[in-house]
């Protein structure tokens, strides 16, 4: 069998742009781990249903692992790794998972933190049903959710009041 | 010791990584070198005729493919059996790869290591392997059925074991009433987000393999590694670092892949890993929960019960690695918070062709509770009595303890409960849950709505030995490094074992860092599970830290010319009782807990043999004393410690759909001392859900031919959060007279009763038997019209 | 859980797409992937070549006349949700899309991938059934309009030719005094639905019903139609009332059991549902 068909794909992570040498089948998830070394990110299922690959790609949370990452060339992508300030400084969705106990063995929670982002991002005060909405597919297996909600909760307060 | 940290809703150190994406999960180390695919069975039954391999090798990227016999030195054997058992009669173990063949869907039959898993897959497709199926043993009925799962194991017994208490026979042929019962609850499994992973590289400089492995039992690993090896356990090291959930399933060990990493990075001299995938999960690690009982119960007017015969049969699976542990468990603890003066239980073990079955959350005393709890509330329906009442007369009372169940527990000791409070607990639950005033909340049901309530209590044995150990140093730069063997999976260890060590050693919570799962740190653990690591480790280290705590005092006393007896450590700081102006830092006292020819810092200096007051009649380090300001400690418990607890759920049934909703949730809990509030709240929350799930939502189903059909989480429902409620938490604490910090464990409190509460509570609201869980909208549908037809 | 090896066109066209299409063997065409990636990932569907046409600005237009909103082939789910013109023009079509999986699904998948997936489990397909709608194709040989009602042949089925592309789906509007309703029941939220329904109510000028009827999702190898203008006709719903549809909705389908439901609890729901959106078209 030939070696497989190599492509150059460009992909703008975190604001950096970097080129890796990948198949076209190269799923996003595996792109990001792999050849990037961003593991921020997990893989919990690769058929879309657990959440933990969620990733933002031009603002909007996606499945990486539903996703090549050909196909997202020079889109904007932004992982958990990128969620701080460069200085370091926590992203209020992080202060929160961190503040109202928001994970416990913290697979998942790469997932949800870019899900409530793009939550918080677009609207600052969402009601409980705007949160649940948004969180409403990702699994958790530790934290029963209750603390994921309250995080998200808490994480819109910080939002509100970083901005006043 | 004056508590300033236990207690306390201390905020975790472990998320300041997790959530900036800096975890170390296992698949984090790296996709250099070698990538493990496995090909699995794809029949419950089966020869394995030839596997051809030739057409594998056409994929690049592929180094090497490997079949059994291509296995060499011990990896032939099969692997360990961990725990033996008298009564385990038959036990079985599945091979590293298949031998000849294969006994459920999804057993390794074939090896291949390749640059990653695509190209894996790859390679997978092109080997053929011919099989020859035969009849697959699929459910308990199969099971006790005329076809075999092991040729060579009649009856597809792997082990017949019973207990007893009182006389049963007598009891029942003189009690006023019985009642039998038939219960079965089935399969479910822990489906951790993470899989099973593991990565091994070998430094053939050091000669050191070194393994990242998501286990809970990274000791055990090692030396389960090094044994089939044939190498010097100070060759490997294992360590776990983050891991994405256990639940019981990642204690088994070693798995066919951690063998064949370990043994392809020394072969191949490059890193190997395995991580597993959602099916592989699904069809090649652990399931668990599929039993059947049969229950006779004789009790009195009052509704006493007098005497409590269980028969029950408990479906383990292809092969069992773990014994007979967790139908053990079942066996002793289904008593419960209850007195049952003549119980008898016994239970068979047997073999079918699925994934084999070893201990999930809850480790089959879930099916205990459901037995006994069911039994509870149909002998209330009997008399006409109210089910809390009934519990009330039933109970152990709090001046009863130590209450001798007359039975071994599964760490082999007797079981005898140390401490508790059933009657507060259900007080506190039935207060919470406003118990008394359901029948008004029942009398305004909207139509097409039937609303229930129920309401379980539950004993569990926590935090078995045989022993965790400790480790405390005091850096002399300040840092105390504390280091325990078992591993972490989301419990918050570094937090609390850090609020232990901070509290007895009398240092700020910050400057305490801990390392969990790491046998480079420490060597000899048994891991966690069971309940049982802040039990265990936690007093481990606070002996530790007691033990340095009394050094550090005595090096301080010489240097301060001082009574030991007068001093404390504040702040980090050892001093005169009340006087911080005469003191030391004990970061100092670590420096002169060592002493030294060569300084390497200003404050080396004052360790140094010309430092100072050094007694020149006594040598630097005294017979039986260690330089350095450290110490290791020991726990070692003389038997477990009982937990317990109760859950209240309200439930309204939409009779048009059958789905069932929960209106509330609550739990009352006592897990002895809470270390930290935050961290057991959230541990019932996440135990709670998985009991939720497994009622409602999960389960393993098997078609006739030993194919899971629901292998993925399209069709495993798993919960969302929209699926979830919130769950009311309120504690009891009856401290263990056990255990010096007075703690009990929590790990898995959550999920065991919420099965039996929730049939509870929906026979309550429908009015019919639920004798059978999970319980589905379709069954109860089916139920529904029964019913109605059987009282027309 | 990895794909298999395969080639990757991104297209700037239609034409370019059809073209591929038609010379490439064993090609596939990528709008959004959440339905086929998945299949791909456990090498049920193992295409050499990819098409993708998700960049097609052309097919990314959502359009809106006095009769039919048209969605093109790369208009994402999340799109349709968003869309202001949908919301006005034919909310129905809204009021599936929150029904369809979750959030983050719906910002990859398009609506029309959907409708060539054929799942009769998807709420696009009953409602593309129940309004009567049409999709547009495109090929190397020409186009053609697929009735809905041509346009699913059997389960994940669809009758669109190797080297046909999609290209949009057309959706008639709901007329004057026409009412719509949407109901189904999942295991859990976002799942599939165990059954549902999607009706559509006509009504005259004497508010009673003038035509009526419904999809149904999960019943059948497609999306099952069923009319309740014998049955309703010249009547109010509440008139006819539960155990008359019920009843004849029973008899009207015959589901297939399956891990989720029995035949008989599923015709039960799916009865229930029909009645459930039909009462809410009132």
């Amino acid at each position: 069998m030939n070696a497989e068909e190599s492509y150059e794909i460009r992909l703008k992570v975190n604001g950096e742009t970097q080129q890796i040498t990948a198949p076209a089948r190269r799923l996003l998830s595996d792109a990001l781990r792999g050849e990037l070394g961003l593991t921020g990110t997990h893989v919990g299922c690769e058929h879309g249903v657990c959440g933990c690959c969620t990733v933002l790609v031009d603002g909007a949370p996606v499945r990486s692992c539903l996703t090549f990452a050909i196909a997202v060339q020079d889109r904007e992508i932004r992982t958990v790794e990128g969620l701080a300030a460069d200085d370091g400084e926590l992203h209020p969705v992080q202060e929160a998972f961190k503040e109202c106990h928001g994970l416990q063995c913290g697979f998942c929670t790469p997932g949800f933190l870019m899900t409530a982002c793009a939550l918080i991002e677009q609207n600052d005060d969402p009601t409980e049903e705007e949160i649940t909405e948004a969180i409403a597919g990702n699994l958790c297996r530790c934290t029963g959710y209750q603390n994921i909600r309250t995080a998200v909760r808490y994480a819109a307060e910080i939002s509100r009041s970083d901005k006043t | 010791m004056t508590p300033q940290s236990f207690g306390k809703a201390i905020r975790r150190t472990e998320d300041e990584r997790l959530i900036r994406g800096r975890g170390s999960f296992t698949d984090d180390a790296g996709s250099a070198g070698l990538s493990l695919t496995m090909i699995r069975s794809p029949y419950a039954n089966a020869r394995i005729l030839s596997i051809d391999i030739s057409e594998a090798w056409e994929v690049e990227g592929v180094r090497a493919v490997l079949t059994y016999s291509d296995l060499p030195g011990r990896l032939v054997e099969p692997l360990p059996l961990l725990i033996p058992h008298p009564s385990l009669v038959a036990p079985r173990t599945q091979y590293i790869l298949a031998k000849e063949h294969v006994r459920y869907v999804g057993e390794a039959v074939v090896a291949i290591f390749a640059t990653d898993r695509y190209v894996g897959e790859d390679a997978a497709e092109r080997v053929i392997v011919e099989y020859e199926p035969g009849e697959a043993v699929v459910g308990i009925d199969a099971a006790l059925g005329t076809d075999l799962v092991h040729d060579d194991v009649p009856g597809n017994v792997a082990a017949d074991h019973a207990e007893h208490v009182g006389d049963v026979d007598q009891a029942l042929a003189e009690a006023p009433h019985v009642l039998e019962l038939a219960l079965d609850m089935e399969r479910s499994m822990g489906s951790s987000l993470e899989g099973r992973a593991s990565h091994a590289t070998w430094d053939r400089h050091s000669r050191k393999l070194r393994i990242q492995n998501a286990t809970q039992t990274p000791t055990s690993v090692r030396f389960a590694v090094a044994n089939i090896l044939e190498i010097p356990d100070e060759q490997v090291d294992v360590f776990a670092i983050d891991v994405g959930g256990g639940f019981g399933t990642k204690v088994i060990h070693p798995w066919p892949e951690d063998i064949l990493t370990a043994w392809g990075a020394i072969e191949y001299e490059c890193p190997v890993k395995f991580t597993e995938d959602r099916v592989e999960h699904f069809i090649s690690s652990s399931h668990e929960r599929a039993q059947r009982h049969q229950i006779k119960v004789g009790f009195d007017e009052e509704g006493r019960i007098l005497g409590l015969d269980v028969d029950f049969v408990h479906d383990n699976g292809a092969y069992t690695p773990y014994g007979m542990i967790a139908p053990l468990i079942t066996a002793t603890q289904l008593p419960g918070p209850y007195k049952l003066p003549n119980y008898r239980v016994r239970f068979r073990s047997v073999y079918t062709n699925t994934v084999q079955v070893t201990p999930y959350r809850g480790a089959a005393r879930p099916h205990a509770v459901f037995s006994m709890e069911r039994t509870i509330d149909r002998i209330a329906a009997f008399l006409e009595i109210d089910r809390a009442e009934l519990r009330r007369r039933n109970f152990i009372q709090p001046d009863e303890f130590p209450y001798d169940l007359g039975m071994i527990f599964q760490d082999g000791r007797p079981a005898i409960y140390d401490s508790g409070n059933y009657p507060e607990l259900l007080e506190k639950v039935l207060a919470m849950i406003d118990w008394d005033d359901f029948p008004e909340r029942r009398s305004q049901t909207p139509p097409g709505r039937r609303r229930g309530i129920g309401v379980a209590c539950y004993v569990e044995g926590t935090g078995l030995g045989p022993y965790e150990g400790g480790h405390v140093r005091v850096e002399t730069g300040g840092k105390v490094q504390v280091s325990t063997g078992l591993a972490s999976s989301g419990q918050g260890h570094h937090t609390v074992f850090a609020q232990i060590v901070s509290d007895e050693l009398g240092v700020p919570f910050e400057d305490v860092e801990v390392v969990t799962g790491d046998t480079r740190r420490f060597q000899y653990a048994v891991g966690t599970f069971a309940s049982r690591a802040a039990v265990m480790s936690g007093n481990a280290v606070a002996e530790a830290a007691r033990l340095v705590k009394e050094k550090a005092i005595q090096i301080a006393a010489d240097a301060l010319e001082a009574n030991p007896d007068d001093l404390e450590i504040v702040d980090a700081q050892v001093q005169v009782k009340g006087t911080p102006a005469r003191g030391i830092p004990l970061a100092q006292v670590a420096v002169l807990a060592n002493p030294l020819r060569y300084s390497f810092s200003e404050a080396a200096r004052a360790a140094t043999q010309f430092a100072g007051a050094g007694d020149p009649d006594e040598p630097p380090i005294k017979p039986g004393e260690d330089p350095g300001l450290e110490a290791t400690g020991w726990y070692s418990p003389i038997r477990a410690t009982f937990a317990s607890g109760a859950h209240a759920v309200e439930v309204e049934v939409d009779t048009a759909t059958s789905e069932v909703e929960i209106l509330r949730y609550c739990v009352v809990h006592d897990c002895g001392r809470l270390i930290n509030p935050l961290i057991v709240e959230g541990q019932i929350h996440g135990g709670v859900a998985q009991g939720i799930a497994g009622a409602l939502y999960e389960k393993m189903a098997y078609d006739e031919d030993g194919n899971l059909q629901n292998a993925s989480f399209m069709d495993f429902l798993m919960p969302y959060c929209t699926e979830i409620p919130e769950v009311e938490i309120d504690h009891l604490e009856t401290p263990s007279p056990l255990n010096p910090l007075g703690i009990k464990g929590a790990g898995e409190a959550g999920v065991i009763p919420v099965s039996a509460v929730i049939a509870a509570a929906v026979e309550d609201a429908e009015g019919f038997q639920i004798n059978h869980m999970p319980l589905f909208p379709s069954e109860l549908h089916e139920m529904r019209l029964r019913d109605a037809e059987v009282s027309e | 859980m990895k794909p298999s090896p395969f080639s990757y066109h991104p297209v700037a066209s239609v034409e370019e797409a059809v073209q591929l299409l038609s010379e490439l063997e064993d090609a596939k065409v990528l709008a959004g992937g959440q339905s086929l990636i998945p299949l791909m990932n456990f090498r049920l569907a193992t295409p050499t070549h990819l098409i993708d046409i998700s960049g097609l600005a052309e097919l990314g237009k959502i359009k809106a006349n006095e009769s039919e909103v048209e969605i093109g082939a790369s208009v994402t789910h999340s799109q349709v949700l968003q869309s202001e013109q949908v919301g006005s023009e034919l909310p129905l079509l809204a009021e599936a899309e929150k029904l369809i999986a979750h959030e983050v699904i719906r910002n990859r998948g398009t609506l029309c991938g959907s409708l060539a997936h054929a799942d009769p489990a998807g709420e696009m397909t009953a409602v593309i059934s129940v309004l009567n709608g049409k999709v547009q194709t495109a090929s190397v040989s020409g186009g053609r309009t697929i009735e809905a009602t041509d346009l699913f042949e059997g389960p994940l089925q669809s009758s669109l030719r190797e080297d046909e592309l999609l290209i949009s789906a057309i959706f008639p509007k709901l007329g004057p005094r026409t009412v719509s309703s949407f109901r189904e029941v999942a295991r859990r939220h976002g799942d599939y639905a165990v059954a549902g329904a999607v009706s559509v109510v006509e009504y005259d000028s004497n508010d009673q019903v003038r035509s009526a009827r419904a999809a149904f999702l999960s019943v059948g190898p497609v999306p099952t139609l069923v009319s309740f203008d014998d049955l309703l006709r010249g009547n109010r719903i509440e008139d006819v009332g539960h155990s008359e549809v019920y009843n004849f909705l029973s008899s009207q389908l015959e589901p297939h059991g399956d891990l989720q439901a029995s035949a008989d609890y599923r015709r039960h729901l799916a009865a229930e549902m029909g009645w459930a959106s039909l009462e809410a078209c009132t």
